[in-house]
């Protein structure tokens, strides 16, 4: 079954405004309504010279929920598929909550692995403030990752969109499961993309729009055998490309 | 420039044999030499069988780790020739561009055989002209197992493909010990008939709209599977649910009767398995009679295909890898779109124009009374369910609003007979049906009701199931596909096959009969062929849907 155009829009619109909302608020700030920054240092005096002066000026907390916002920007589109398929296998009346649940499963995973992620960028930052070598660093181990059979099974995992049950207790479970199951192999095989602009001293929001498309893009690539294969998953991309020539193409016809 | 003709692979070879009444050998003759030539290159070689048929699906490198599916590895396999030498294989960047792209449970599924064929037909006219010394307008028989014929029993396979040598007396590379056929016992033959459930026909041949966009207006039937003529309009597909009629029935249940499941060893025979089909080289003829089938629509049915720019460009308007097939030793490739493919008068062939037709092209060989059109049987359920229309009072539109209204809970494992499940009713969403139906009106179309199974799995892709509800008989389906489906790291994602069932009909009984006020529906599910411990097929869940306009 597929949900109606009305829905699968509703839904596509939902989601993707929520994102963009967040973007705004992470990248332009307006009226710095926001009174943390997500970017990790902004260390604009000198070298922090203890990790005390460090958190005071990078208190964890607000750095963690700097890393959540970043999260709904940059993942929530990449639930569509999944958010449409509760949609259409659960009874009207309980579809926005289980959807609600996995959301939130989906999320709390990313929460759980950006409390070590936020730790490994402050201790860098204490040992290397303003360096690009732990960027570079995490930039080869992301690239190294990426050509991986591991991070091919991880990817292939993230297609697995099971049934849930319908009915009672077990669905709710089963959506809140689902979402845990759906970030664990979201994390698996996006942790060194995120990291990444996280520790750029400079050019962090670039890089952040750059990861974001290139983690949709994989996501949205069929599973493939795992094995070491030097793939570039680039498939939003080469959509946006033909789908281009084509509406070029009857423009001039 | 000339124009090849496919011909009928019984009456026009002397009843599907090797040698004509005049002596001469017939195109039979021809085809077997070619396969033989084509086999005895390695896999290495793109020009060989063994990599022609690894573009169609594989289990050499996608290897199957289920000790029960075992015996499907292509290096278990004996009708595979120890000249394939499968322990050298192409490089990699032929692997990755031409194998493992047939086309299932998609639109693109009529296109992509289509290019398939004319690749195949090429290099065996190639090797008959050149190699053999063969008729240079040779082409690719077809099987009709659907032809009425009075002079040949054509549903049978043709006998060219059951003798073990050929007129020259070597061994026949047609014949495959790997074939048990609808019963198991390697009698092989396509049941036709009236009184067999899992029967074959050409129904799908009615069907006038060839996918969802096609539908110019809403008296367009969707189709008896609900995906139309062609299949659901998905990106590259190589194996999925949204399976087209065409495709179902004849195609998927041909391939389950030709491949069937031996009574000895309950294994799958080569044809019933998407990734083992075309080392069988019946598969082609086969092909060739879907083909025949497609254009029969086109030209005798009037039917267009559809103008989706999505459909025409092919899988690349949406990111996905290209079709393509390699024309020579090198690998040169051929690559082409379904607008390439549109027409067999005019297919853009590597850059020339190749034109073929059929010896053939009825629209049907074996339905003669077309079903009823949407717009009348609309009219009849209204009169069914008692509601006064009048003509063309009533309005469809092309909205479809699906919403679950019923579930089962759990999963559910197939019996080797029969396997009974209540699927529970929503008492709130159900109400919204039998409103709907119990209000019906010209100008309030009352709800269809579909019943959907849910992540099918399995590895019996040569068998069938037959759904009945409340004892009522539904449909039977083939399950062609589902092993690949149901393995992990492979296209799927191991998220098994859906099929729809459309039991609107069995519904407004109920209601006729005041029996809609219930709380669950009973569902029954039987199996053609008896399923063995470890080879169970299970069932995610039973969904029941209602589509609203
Ligand atoms: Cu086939």
């Amino acid at each position: 079954m597929k949900l109606s155009n009305t829905s699968s829009w509703a839904i596509r619109i939902t989601i993707i405004s929520i994102s963009l909302f967040v973007w705004v608020l992470l990248l332009i700030n307006p009226g710095n309504i926001m009174t943390i920054e997500h970017c990790h240092v902004t260390v604009s005096g000198p070298p922090a010279t203890s990790l005390s002066m460090l958190l005071d000026m990078n208190p964890f907390i607000p750095q963690l929920f700097g890393w959540g916002l970043m999260v709904i920007a940059m993942m929530l589109p990449k639930l569509i598929p999944a958010i449409k398929s509760i949609y259409v296998h659960s009874f009207k009346r309980y579809r926005f909550l289980y959807a609600f649940l996995f959301v939130l499963g989906y999320l709390s995973i990313w929460m759980i692995a950006g409390v070590f992620m936020v730790a490994v960028i402050l201790g860098l930052n204490f040992l290397m403030p303003l360096s690009y070598i732990p960027a570079i660093g995490t930039f080869i181990i992301a690239i190294v990752w990426e050509f991986s059979p591991i991070k091919q099974r991880f990817l292939n995992l993230g297609h697995d969109h099971r049934i849930l049950p319908a009915f009672g207790w077990p669905a709710s479970r089963d959506s809140l499961l689902y979402g845990f199951r759906h970030g664990m192999w979201c994390v698996g095989s996006g942790w060194a993309l995120m990291l990444f602009p996280m520790l750029l001293p400079k050019m962090h929001n670039l890089a952040m729009i750059m990861v974001t498309f290139i983690m949709i893009s994989e996501h949205m690539e069929h599973p493939r055998f795992p094995k070491w294969r030097f793939h570039l998953r680039f498939k939003l991309l080469r959509i946006l490309i033909a789908q281009t020539k084509i509406k070029l193409k009857l423009q001039v016809n | 420039m000339s124009k090849y003709l496919r011909k009928n692979a019984w009456d026009a070879n002397n009843g599907g044999q090797f040698i004509e009444k005049s002596n001469e050998f017939t195109a039979l003759f021809w085809y077997a030499k070619a396969v033989q030539v084509m086999q005895s290159r390695p896999i290495e070689n793109p020009t060989s069988w063994w990599f022609y048929a690894a573009i169609h699906g594989e289990f050499l490198i996608n290897e199957i780790k289920d000790p029960n599916y075992k015996y499907l590895n292509w290096k278990n396999i004996s009708y595979i020739s120890p000249k394939a030498d499968l322990t050298a294989l192409p490089s990699s960047n032929l692997v990755d561009s031409f194998w493992d792209q047939c086309q299932h449970g998609t639109w693109f599924f009529p296109p992509w055989h289509r290019g398939y064929l004319v690749a195949l037909e090429n290099i065996l006219r190639d090797i008959i002209i050149n190699e053999l010394s063969g008729p240079s307008d040779w082409s690719l028989p077809y099987w009709n197992y659907l032809n009425q014929s009075t002079a040949y029993a054509e549903f049978k396979i043709p006998p060219a493909f059951t003798e073990s040598t050929l007129p020259d007396g070597t061994a026949n590379p047609l014949y495959v010990p790997e074939r048990y056929g609808p019963t198991g016992n390697s009698d092989i033959y396509v049941q036709v008939g009236p009184n067999i459930q899992t029967s074959a026909n050409d129904e799908c041949q009615w069907n006038e709209t060839y996918s969802a966009s096609a539908a110019n207006n809403a008296s367009n039937n969707s189709g008896l599977f609900g995906q139309f003529y062609g299949g659901g309009e998905t990106g590259f597909s190589h194996g999925g649910s949204e399976t087209g009629d065409l495709e179902m029935n004849p195609h998927n249940f041909v391939h389950g009767m030709v491949g069937g499941e031996s009574n000895s060893n309950n294994q799958n025979g080569l044809m019933g398995v998407p990734a083992t089909a075309a080392l069988d080289p019946i598969f082609y003829l086969h092909h060739a009679n879907i083909d025949r089938m497609w254009a029969a629509w086109n030209q005798t049915g009037k039917n267009n295909n559809t103008a989706n720019p999505n459909w025409l460009h092919g899988p690349t308007a949406q990111g996905d890898r290209r079709f393509e097939m390699p024309i020579d030793p090198s690998g040169t490739a051929w690559p082409f779109t379904p607008e390439d493919v549109n027409s067999t008068e005019h297919v853009n062939y590597n850059g020339q124009t190749y034109t073929y037709t059929y010896d053939d092209l009825s629209l049907t060989s074996y339905e003669t009374i077309p079903p009823t059109k949407l717009h009348e049987k609309m009219l009849e359920r209204f009169s069914k369910l008692g509601v006064r229309t009048v003509e063309k009072g009533f309005k469809m539109t092309k909205k479809r609003n699906p919403e679950l209204v019923g579930a089962s809970s759990g999963s559910l494992t197939l019996n080797s007979k029969a396997t009974k499940t209540q699927v529970k009713l929503q008492s709130s969403s159900w109400k919204s049906v039998s409103d709907s139906i119990m209000k019906a009106s010209v100008s309030k179309i009352p709800d269809e009701v579909y019943l959907q199974l849910e992540g099918v799995k399995g590895g019996s892709d040569s068998n069938f199931i037959s759904v009945y509800v409340n004892e009522k008989f539904v449909k039977s389906i083939s399950l062609f596909g589902l092993l690949s489906a149901s393995m992990t790291n492979a296209a799927h994602g191991n998220s098994g096959l859906n099929f729809k069932f459309n039991i609107t009909e069995i519904i407004d009984d109920l209601h006729l009969k005041n029996d809609l006020n219930m709380d669950s529906l009973n569902v029954e599910i039987k199996t053609k062929n008896p399923l063995v411990e470890g080879k169970e097929i299970t069932v995610d869940r039973i969904g029941i849907y209602r589509v609203g306009q």
